[in-house]
């Protein structure tokens, strides 16, 4: 078994994110949205700028590339922006452009499958090893680079079903709630989804050899 | 803590570590202001907006149309044929040409089967014992029912065509 020396405090993937609520409510965003319906840049900007991280996070779950997910996040503010009629409760902008935004997400990672097979290129694996080879986060700075990229590869070669609801958790941007309104599954499968993603990374890492056998 | 549980939780916060890192992204102030000037024009946004579901309906409503049409044609023959009578201009000049074939006589020799089995006997027919052949049936009269001699008002009737008799055939030899 490889050495792990880890001292990270125990980080478990938060459910939610604080605030949520509140900013769903916030009076803000209902002006923001009203002025952006009447042709105000500025105001449309501001609610983008607001949400532009989450957003960002949200895309990257699914694409798993920066360039991509950017990409994806403006198609989806421009699909925003010429739709923005269509959202009947000003105050649920935030859940409603991050539904576009995942779509968007989805749409691209489709077309970016499609393109890697057509050209011969594994999607799975060149894309997971990009993904694995990121700068790694200060808390992941004390885990060895090898476990690292080791538990990035196995993310990724997760099922879809199972990644999309456990990388979205791990963003801590997201309620269990709004993750399963951008699945379109229930509440008890995103749970159940996220529990079994954990226990297959966990199975595979301890057949690789990190953890502890059973 | 035992060891073993020890390894779990450090396996457990490496996984989550990295699966933050996953979707974590770097900070690009100047991405906002590049998506605010890539928005396009509203009022355009919205004619594109509408345009292909107004072009997917006038797709759909041409479809049925056509699809409505195609069926009415199929009935109308039907229809006329059941309800509609049939009227003769009184002054209409018809003149029936009875068709003559190329050779100049009428053709009474029947075309061949293709029937392999009907084949077969029509070149194994014997012409030496074969019956005498069928004279032409009398030419139509057309007069008697022409537009001009029928009766304005009556209902239009045929006179019953007469075929003379058919000679017997005579007695065939034992030869």
């Amino acid at each position: 078994m490889n050495a792990v020396d880890l001292t990270l405090p125990m980080l478990m993937i938060r459910s939610g994110a604080p605030a949520r609520d509140a900013e769903a409510a916030n009076p803000e965003v209902v002006r923001l949205v009203a002025l952006a319906r009447t042709g105000d840049r500025a105001a449309f900007g501001r609610l983008i700028e607001d949400h532009l991280s989450a957003a960002r996070r949200l895309a990257l779950a699914a694409v798993g590339q920066p360039m991509d997910a950017d990409e994806a996040v403006q198609e989806a503010s421009v699909a925003a922006w010429t739709r923005l009629h269509a959202l009947h409760d000003p105050a649920a902008f935030r859940g409603w452009f991050m539904r576009i935004v995942w779509r968007k997400a989805i749409d691209r990672r489709r077309s970016v499958r499609v393109w890697l097979e057509r050209f011969g290129v594994s999607s799975s694996d060149d894309r997971a090893m990009a993904f694995a080879g990121a700068d790694p986060a200060p808390d992941a700075m004390l885990m060895s680079r090898e476990l690292e990229l080791a538990i990035g590869q196995v993310v990724r070669a997760l099922p879809k079903k199972l990644r999309d609801p456990f990388l979205l958790a791990a963003s801590g941007d997201h309620r269990y709630e709004e993750i399963a309104l951008l699945l379109g599954i229930p509440l008890g499968t995103v749970k159940w989804r996220i529990s079994e993603a954990r226990r297959m990374i966990r199975t595979k890492l301890e057949r690789l050899g990190h953890g502890d056998p059973r | 803590m035992t060891p073993i549980e020890d390894t779990r939780d450090h396996l457990d916060a490496a996984i989550d570590a990295v699966a933050k890192q996953l979707t974590r992204v770097e900070d690009d102030p100047h991405l906002a202001s590049r998506i605010v000037a890539s928005l396009p024009d509203r009022s355009r946004s919205l004619f594109g907006w509408w345009a292909p579901r107004l072009a997917m309906v006038a797709v759909v409503m041409a479809a049925a149309l056509v699809w409505a049409t195609r069926g009415s044609n199929e009935n109308v023959p039907t229809r006329v044929l059941a309800s509609v009578p049939i009227e003769v201009p009184p002054n209409l000049p018809i003149e029936v040409v009875p068709e003559v074939p190329q050779n100049g006589r009428a053709n009474d020799r029947p075309d061949p089967p293709q029937n392999d089995r009907w084949n077969d006997r029509w070149n194994d027919r014997d012409f030496d014992h074969s019956l005498p052949s069928i004279a032409d049936v009398a030419s139509l009269e057309l007069d008697a029912i022409a537009p001009s001699s029928l009766p304005e008002d009556a209902p239009l009737t045929l006179v019953p065509l007469a075929i003379p008799d058919l000679p017997a055939a005579d007695p065939i030899s034992p030869q």
